[in-house]
């Protein structure tokens, strides 16, 4: 399990690198052209005059950072590390907070099962609404668009690791003895 | 206001009461909307993710959490820190000072306040207790205060979402938070200056001057940060997201190179980290602007336009009831929520009653800070409470008097457009 934490770790690494990257790289292809009368080495320079600035960049970019944030939400983000307004759980006696923690977790079951469906076969059969933007984006190689649910795909995940992770929550909880509760936490 | 609306705000107000994280809580409320109003579930994870990837501005917030942690794991921070307590530590409460000028420089290399707090703040926190002159309760309050200076001076995240929802350029909020910025610090060190001479705290180890010169010269490739983010900014070399990632690779090169702080093991966590905190936020980020279509939807923003219209307010008395209203919000939500959902609200109004946007987004973005530092819901407070150990009871009891000259800051601000505009005016914005 940690070890998957660790490999989770590295991709959401990656991808943010990756968005740094290819920004650089819009930026170093916009100026290419300009910069190559200085460039020493005449190779290089000649290479450099004949790059052209890039414009799938962009998409490639909100499409890594759509993942990221879905992916890191899933798996590298740990449940304590997101913003939630928690006085009323920290104020709580232990057994208040069980009941509101289980409670949660039930409802954002319920929640993202009653939502799945429709969400499911809005991303998988394209009922999307129009996004003309993405159809630009293809891969850089062979050149082939990218489908757009794949720009969805990771709410979808999302989804399902949040229904994973409340059953899980709710079980241990359930299974917890009041007496070891943990001690206070700050 | 709908049926389905006031159901969805339940939902969502109920979910985030029981410690539902605020985007889940989000997702609920509008998921229950969707459900009353009989409109596709679906809806909800699609305008997240489309918005999310439409709003291209929203990438500086990942690359600035980046620069921010690059500069938290290399040593500027421990050179700016000499460099600091060098030029104020002379003075009574030195060390309190240091803490202002240090969080001045270095909001000038990250745009969160968060980061500020949790870098340089935990180090000078260290410092102040072990000097023995300070409560750690004092140092810890003073830390949280100072922080909150850090989005004030760009670069910005709030103001990149400010920006993102009002239209307004992010180079003109920039440039008018630099003013706003220097006030805060300001009024700060002279309320430092008072405690520190009420409460009679001893003096901190000086500096000899003789060493100020070459600490200065140390530390100016830090110093040059923000300069080169607004010249890429303001030359139109970049777009405002690209000079984000310059600014990191700037933090990146003067870290590698000039300091030769870096390595390779601590980049790696610099990003690992930067990726995590980009996730959590993006995804408040996300769920916020779900909630701002469902609340544009139905036509709030207009009433309220519409309401206010009629009861003939002056500008003023409304830009006081709205900083009121986003001070008491500020007690209980996180900032991202208020700028993203809550200040939209009042868009029209401004246009319609010609109160100036960029004027108005500083005022807002200080208000939503302020806001960082006030119990009981304060994340800054949470912050320093968590990377130092200190109990938050006792950093409550000593962020009042310094809350306190924040808010007579805001209301300077408030009162005298001039100081924000001055600046972007001078570089010719139109307003």
């Amino acid at each position: 399990m940690n070890r998957l934490t660790r490999i989770a770790e590295a991709i959401a690494a990656t991808a943010l690198a990756a968005i740094f990257i290819i920004f650089l790289f819009q930026i170093f292809t916009r100026y290419s052209g300009k910069l190559s009368q200085w460039m020493p080495v005449e190779n290089l320079s000649l290479w450099m005059s004949e790059i052209e600035p890039l414009r799938w960049t962009v998409y490639l970019i909100s499409l890594i950072w759509v993942w990221l944030i879905f992916f890191g939400c899933s798996f590298v983000v740990k449940e304590r590390d997101h913003v939630a307004f928690d006085i009323f759980y920290q104020a709580a006696p232990p057994r208040i907070r069980k009941i509101m923690t289980v409670l949660g977790a039930i409802i954002l079951i319920a929640v993202m099962l009653i939502s799945l469906p429709a969400t499911w076969d809005a991303i998988m059969a394209n009922r999307l609404m129009e996004l003309k933007k993405l159809q630009t984006l293809r891969i850089p190689i062979t050149g082939d668009k990218i489908a757009i649910k794949w720009l969805f795909f990771p709410y979808l995940l999302l989804m399902a690791v949040i229904i994973i992770r409340s059953f899980s929550r709710t079980f241990l909880e359930l299974r917890k003895n009041n007496q070891n509760t943990e001690i206070e936490e700050t | 206001m709908s049926v389905e609306l006031i159901f969805g705000l339940i939902a969502l107000f109920g979910v985030a009461a029981i410690g539902v994280p605020v985007a889940y809580a989000i997702i609920t409320g509008v998921v229950v909307y969707l459900g009353v109003s009989g409109q596709d579930l679906a809806i909800a994870g699609e305008m997240m993710v489309q918005r999310l990837f439409d709003g291209f501005l929203l990438l500086a917030v990942p690359l600035f959490i980046v620069s921010a942690n690059i500069m938290n794991v290399g040593s500027i921070t421990d050179r700016l820190l000499q460099f600091c307590v060098a030029l104020v530590g002379r003075f009574r409460g030195g060390l309190g000072h240091v803490n202002v000028v240090a969080s001045l420089i270095f909001s000038g290399m990250s745009g969160s306040a968060v980061a500020d707090a949790a870098g340089i703040g935990k180090i000078i926190i260290e410092m102040m207790v072990k000097s023995g002159h300070y409560t750690r309760g004092y140092a810890a309050a003073i830390t949280a205060a100072t922080a909150t200076i850090g989005p004030i001076i760009p670069p910005s995240i709030p103001m990149v979402l400010y920006a993102l929802v009002s239209n307004v350029s992010i180079g003109d909020l920039f440039l008018a938070g630099i003013f706003p910025g220097l006030l805060m610090g300001l009024v700060l060190m002279l309320a430092n200056a008072w405690f520190s001479h009420r409460r009679d705290f001893g003096q901190d180890a000086v500096v000899p001057l003789s060493e100020l010169p070459s600490l200065t010269v140390k530390a100016t490739p830090a110093l040059l940060m923000p300069v080169i983010l607004l010249g890429c900014i303001y030359t139109g070399v970049t777009t405002p997201t690209e000079a984000a990632a310059i600014a990191a690779l700037y933090a990146l090169l003067i870290s590698a190179g000039i300091y030769r702080a870096i390595k390779l093991r601590s980049l790696y966590h610099a990003f690992v980290d930067g990726a995590r905190s980009a996730a959590s936020v993006g995804l408040v980020i996300g769920a916020s602007m779900i909630l701002t279509y469902v609340v544009v939807r139905e036509n709030i923003p207009q009433s309220i336009s519409m309401f206010l219209n009629d009861a003939d307010m002056h500008p003023l008395v409304f830009m006081i009831l709205v900083n009121v209203f986003v001070l008491l919000l500020g007690c209980i939500l996180d900032a991202t929520v208020i700028i993203l959902v809550i200040v939209p609200l009042f868009i029209p109004t401004c246009e319609a009653l010609g109160i100036d946007l960029v004027h108005f987004g500083v005022l807002i973005v200080v208000n939503s800070m302020i806001g960082l530092i006030t119990p009981p819901y304060g994340i800054l407070l949470f912050v320093i409470n968590a990377v130092t150990g200190i109990p938050l009871k006792e950093i409550i009891a000593e962020v009042w008097g310094f809350l306190g000259i924040l808010l007579l800051a805001l209301v300077i601000m408030l009162l005298v457009p001039d100081l924000t505009l001055w600046l972007p005016r001078a570089f010719g914005y139109q307003g």
